[in-house]
């Protein structure tokens, strides 16, 4: 095939983000849309290690990954904790069922 | 080269040493003929051929050897029939296996069903890529190989919970929620505990490791400093869990829960489940030897430099290989078997009494004696003969109180029911 | 045994085996990642999801392994497959409310929405990424950079602050989700 390079990634990233946004959008489910929410970072994580293999040709891309890594895992611990608060409150965690903020 | 070397430029390749040499070694310039990106998924492959010959091999070996601990701790014989004392009765049991019809629930997610034993052998054959065995005898040396360990050790859990998952069956279902309850247990004092071997070696690197372990027996990390025998302790214990052997075979406890997350698997599938944790086994053990025990080190100074000076020797270069070839297997088949010995001696506990073990006793005590390690590391880089001798002395009393302990259990015994003064 | 010499032989790079295999392994992990995450967009089962988001995440941790940043590709495969997937099944199995084991997740809604504004804004990123022309550097990191020991001094030099912030955010975390998970919540 064709030689690889910053494109073909910075396209792959473009396309899950899409991906992950699409989840978000389209699923019901509570922990789906965490998982819509991990692609997004994840694309994110990718462009910046692509650019940083790329175009500066050093670590600090790569340090930035690292950072969103670890406020994905902060993020999903979060989420989790919160989507089970709504189930013992709605009884399902279907997010468009979440529509108040007071019983 | 592709396991070495800077063959592809692009970070695939991170290592030193490897299998590749040794090819290059046996095939001299008629390698030379062979293109290289044709070579390059050939040496991929023999590397794999290897650490599936050497799992299978153990694993015979390893299934023989557990039937007769656990058979001789029961004072029974175990299997006697095939082969030399029964040698040859896993062979049989695998050809048993491997005839027997492979059931899948009506119910079961089948995708899934079918996925689940592939991820777990998954999760422990890339361990092999980085466990050492001598200086040549090795896949790779990549440079991140402790970190390594740690990652893909974490693949595995994931193939026990698809299995308990899709198996549709509550008590498979418990086996992997159990699975999943007793890693984050025991994952963080096992990550402590590599994290300070890191701390002293200043490297990941398995080779870099054992190098720094050279020398005297006193050399070994194990002896680094009083702390160090907690984190070996804390270490052996979580490896425990993470193989899921007893006292920690909750995923599994087949007499609570048939036999746990692979109870609805039969046949080629479920012998795949026993082989990965065959191998998981031997990979825990093999990796203690090298953190802790010096790897393929064999303690003796004057014997060590004598084996390392084969310059323009080749004998010797092949005598020094299989020396500690067999000095690391030795260290880490010990290992195996005092886990094997655990199994048939302490009973299996309760997933609560797990958490409280990994939580709340391992992690402090590893926590305070990698704190201690750094300080002590930061005070003498590179350790201290007094700090080396004060550990010897003050862990030889419970190792001698255990030794006694023993003793008195088997000779003792022994001895009691030998007719005297006849 | 002349090792060494054959070693500097074959390690000559870039090499004709980089030029044909590096391109392999991008779409293998590209395609995986890629086919993964729109499975999960097809499929209704919310733990296949969960696996399915999982492989898409291991592939991209080839990606980074092809980026040569092998160290992030570990802690990709350590941070998501040892912890944010055992999270998302205690989640999924947590709010479990039929008694059957295997999980259907209620019909989507927003289908066309959804699929639209994928599509939108993998156009409009597609677009901007094409007609830029990136200014790609001449050197690039040597394959035998010791990258874990750079990153460990990006981490302790420049990056301290967020390094530190980073440890606070993760105890906040800690502390917050085990408030909130308690049962009866906050106010309980």
């Amino acid at each position: 095939m064709m030689t690889i390079g910053l494109t073909h990634y910075l396209l792959l990233g473009g396309l899950l983000f899409s991906i992950g946004m699409a989840i978000i959008i389209i699923k019901r489910n509570g922990v789906a849309v965490l998982m819509g929410l991990e692609l997004l970072l994840n694309a994110a994580a990718l462009n910046f290690i692509a650019f940083s293999h790329y175009t500066v040709g050093d670590v600090r891309g790569q340090v930035v990954a690292i950072f969103i890594i670890m406020l994905a895992a902060a993020e999903a611990a979060v989420a989790l904790a919160i989507v089970l608060n709504i189930f013992q409150h709605f009884k399902g965690i279907e997010v468009d069922e979440v529509s108040t903020l007071r019983d | 080269m592709i396991f070495g070397g800077t063959m592809l430029s692009n970070g695939l390749v991170f290592a030193r040493y490897s299998l590749a040499e040794w090819i290059q070694g046996l095939l001299g310039d008629r390698l030379e003929m062979i293109p290289e990106w044709i070579l390059f998924p050939l040496l991929m492959l023999a590397g794999c051929l290897v650490i599936i010959g050497f799992i299978t091999v153990f694993a015979l070996f390893a299934i023989w050897m557990e039937r007769k601990v656990s058979a001789h701790m029961q004072c029974r014989l175990g299997p006697m029939e095939v082969g030399f004392h029964g040698a040859l009765q896993t062979i049989a049991d695998g050809v048993k296996l491997l005839g027997k019809e492979d059931i899948v629930p009506r119910h079961a997610d089948k995708l899934l069903h079918y996925l689940a034993p592939i991820i777990v052998f998954a999760g422990v054959f890339p361990l092999f890529v980085v466990v050492p065995f001598s200086e040549k005898i090795l896949i790779s040396d990549i440079n991140l190989g402790l970190f390594f360990v740690a990652a893909v050790g974490a693949v595995e859990v994931v193939g026990v919970i698809m299995a308990g998952w899709a198996s549709n069956n509550k008590w498979s279902l418990f086996g992997a929620m159990r699975a999943a309850t007793q890693l984050v247990s025991y994952e963080i004092p096992l990550g402590l505990a590599f994290l300070t071997i890191i701390l002293l070696a200043g490297s990941f690197s398995m080779v870099d490791i054992i190098h720094q372990q050279e020398g005297w027996l006193s050399n070994w990390f194990l002896f680094h400093n009083p702390f160090m025998p907690i984190i070996f302790l804390s270490f052996f214990t979580a490896s425990l869990a993470e193989c899921k052997r007893a006292p920690f075979d909750l995923p599994e406890a087949e007499s609570e829960l048939v036999s746990g997350f692979h109870t609805e698997y039969s046949g080629m599938k479920f012998s795949i489940f026993f082989l990965a944790e065959y191998a998981a086994m031997y990979v825990v053990c093999a990796i203690a030897a090298v953190m802790f025990l010096g790897g393929w080190s064999t303690g003796i100074k004057p014997l060590e430099a004598w084996l390392a000076d084969s310059a323009g020797n080749p004998m010797r270069e092949v005598l020094s290989n299989t020396v500690h070839l067999v000095v690391i297997v030795t260290k880490s088949m010990f290992l195996v078997f005092v886990q094997m010995w655990l199994r048939w001696t302490l009973p299996r506990i309760r997933l609560d009494q797990i958490m409280h073990v990994c939580l709340k006793v391992l992690l402090p005590w590893t926590m305070v004696a990698m704190v201690a390690t750094s300080a002590i590391e930061l005070c003498w880089p590179g350790g201290n003969m007094v700090l080396t001798a004060l550990t010897i002395v003050i862990w030889s009393i419970p190792l001698l109180w255990t030794l006694k302990a023993i003793l008195d259990m088997t000779v003792g015994i022994f001895l009691k029911f030998v007719p005297s003064g006849r | 045994m002349n090792i060494l010499n054959t070693l500097s032989i074959l390690a000559a790079a870039p090499s004709e085996a980089t030029a044909i295999w590096l391109p392999v392994f991008f779409w293998t992990f590209a395609l995986v990642s890629v086919l993964s995450s729109l499975a999960v967009l097809v499929v209704k089962d919310i733990v296949r999801c969960a696996f399915l988001i999982m492989s898409s995440l291991s592939g991209l941790a080839g990606l980074y392994l092809l980026l040569g940043a092998e160290f992030l590709a570990f802690t990709q495969i350590m941070v998501y497959v040892g912890g944010i997937l055992i999270l998302i099944l205690f989640g999924v199995m947590l709010t479990n409310r039929e008694p059957l084991l295997i999980k259907r997740m209620k019909a989507t809604g927003l289908v066309a929405p959804g699929v639209l504004a994928g599509l939108i804004l993998f156009t409009a990123i597609g677009y901007s990424v094409c007609t830029v022309d990136w200014k790609v550097t001449d050197q690039p990191l040597p394959a035998d950079a010791d990258t874990p020991a750079r990153i460990g001094n990006a981490l302790m030099s420049d990056f301290i602050l967020p390094f530190e912030m980073a440890s606070v955010l993760l105890l906040v975390a800690l502390v917050g989700a085990a408030m909130a998970a308690r049962r009866g919540g906050a106010e309980g």
